[in-house]
C-alpha cells in the first residue's frame, strides 16, 4: 500500500512541477484579460461624448493639437496556447485577434482622453499603427505589441 | 507650435511651405525595467513599464521635429506622421515626421 502512494507521490511531483506554474500563468493572464477588459469599458463611457473620426474635417470648428495614445501589449498565456494550437492547422487566429483588438481599444481611448482634456469634442483624422516589439527567433514565444493610435483634436466653434 | 496630422487646417491659409521635418529617437530597453516586465510579459496584459518608456520617446521624437520646424521659422506642422520599427531586438525607433509650414489665419 504504501508502495503505491510512494510511487504515486513521485509521479505526481514532477507532473505538479510542471503544471502548477502552467496554470498559474494562464489564471494570471486570464485575470488580467478581464480586469483590461473591464477598465477599456469604463473609460470608453467616459469618452463617450467625443467623436473618433478618420475623416480630416468636420465643418466649421477649430483643430486643437495633435493626441495619442499608445500601449504596449502582450497577448496573455491563454491567448498564446490557443494560438500555438492554432498555427498548427493556419487559418484565423481569433485568440490573439480578440487580444490585439483590445490593445488598440485602449489606445485609442487614451487618445480620446488626451482630447478631452483639451475640451474636445472629436478625434479627427485618426491613424493607427501596430509594431511587434521584440523580434528575433528567441522572442517568437512572447510576441509583445505597440499600438498606437494618434489624431487630431477638434473643438466645435464657440 | 501648432501640430495637426491633417493636410489642411480649416479657417487657417497655408501661406508657405518650408519642408519636411523629422526627428527619432532609438530607445533600448531598460535593464532594471526589462526584468520586471520580462516577467510580467509571460502572463500577459499591458506592460506599463514599456508603454510609458515608448510613450517618452514618442514625445523626444515629437520634440525633435519641432526644433526643427522653429529652425525654420515655422508656426505649425501639418500632415504628422508617427512611426515605430524594432530596428534590432531589444530597440526600438520611434519617428516622426511632418511638414513644416506658415498659417496664417485666413
Amino acid at each position: 500500500m504504501e508502495v503505491v502512494v510512494v510511487l504515486a507521490l513521485l509521479l505526481a511531483c514532477p507532473l505538479l512541477a510542471i503544471t502548477v506554474p502552467l496554470l498559474t500563468i494562464v489564471l494570471v493572464g486570464l485575470r488580467r484579460r478581464k480586469q483590461l477588459d473591464r477598465e477599456i469599458a469604463a473609460r470608453e463611457q467616459r469618452v463617450a461624448h467625443l467623436l473618433a473620426l478618420n475623416i480630416p474635417e468636420l465643418g466649421p470648428g477649430r483643430l486643437v493639437t495633435l493626441v495619442t495614445g499608445s500601449v504596449v501589449y502582450a497577448p496573455d498565456a491563454a491567448a498564446r496556447n490557443a494560438h500555438r494550437w492554432r498555427r498548427l492547422f493556419g487559418g484565423s487566429s481569433q485568440s490573439i485577434q480578440l487580444r490585439v483588438e483590445s490593445a488598440r481599444r485602449l489606445a485609442t481611448v487614451r487618445a480620446l482622453e488626451e482630447a478631452s482634456q483639451l475640451g474636445a469634442r472629436a478625434v479627427l483624422n485618426l491613424r493607427f499603427q501596430s509594431c511587434q516589439l521584440n523580434q528575433g527567433r528567441r522572442n517568437r514565444q512572447l510576441p509583445l505589441i505597440e499600438l498606437i493610435a494618434y489624431g487630431t483634436a477638434w473643438v466645435p466653434p464657440a | 507650435m501648432f501640430l495637426t496630422n491633417t493636410e489642411t487646417v480649416p479657417g487657417a491659409r497655408v501661406t508657405r511651405v518650408l519642408g519636411l521635418v523629422q526627428g527619432n529617437t532609438v530607445r533600448a530597453k531598460h535593464i532594471g525595467k526589462d526584468i520586471l516586465a520580462g516577467f510580467k510579459s509571460i502572463g500577459g496584459g499591458e506592460l506599463h513599464e514599456y508603454t510609458q518608456l515608448l510613450t517618452e520617446a514618442r514625445h523626444d521624437a515629437i520634440g525633435r521635429m519641432v526644433a526643427q520646424a522653429q529652425q525654420l521659422g515655422a508656426n505649425a506642422v501639418v500632415n504628422v506622421r508617427l512611426t515605430t520599427s524594432s530596428v534590432s531586438s531589444g530597440a526600438a525607433e520611434l519617428y516622426a515626421y511632418g511638414t513644416a509650414v506658415v498659417l496664417e489665419q485666413a
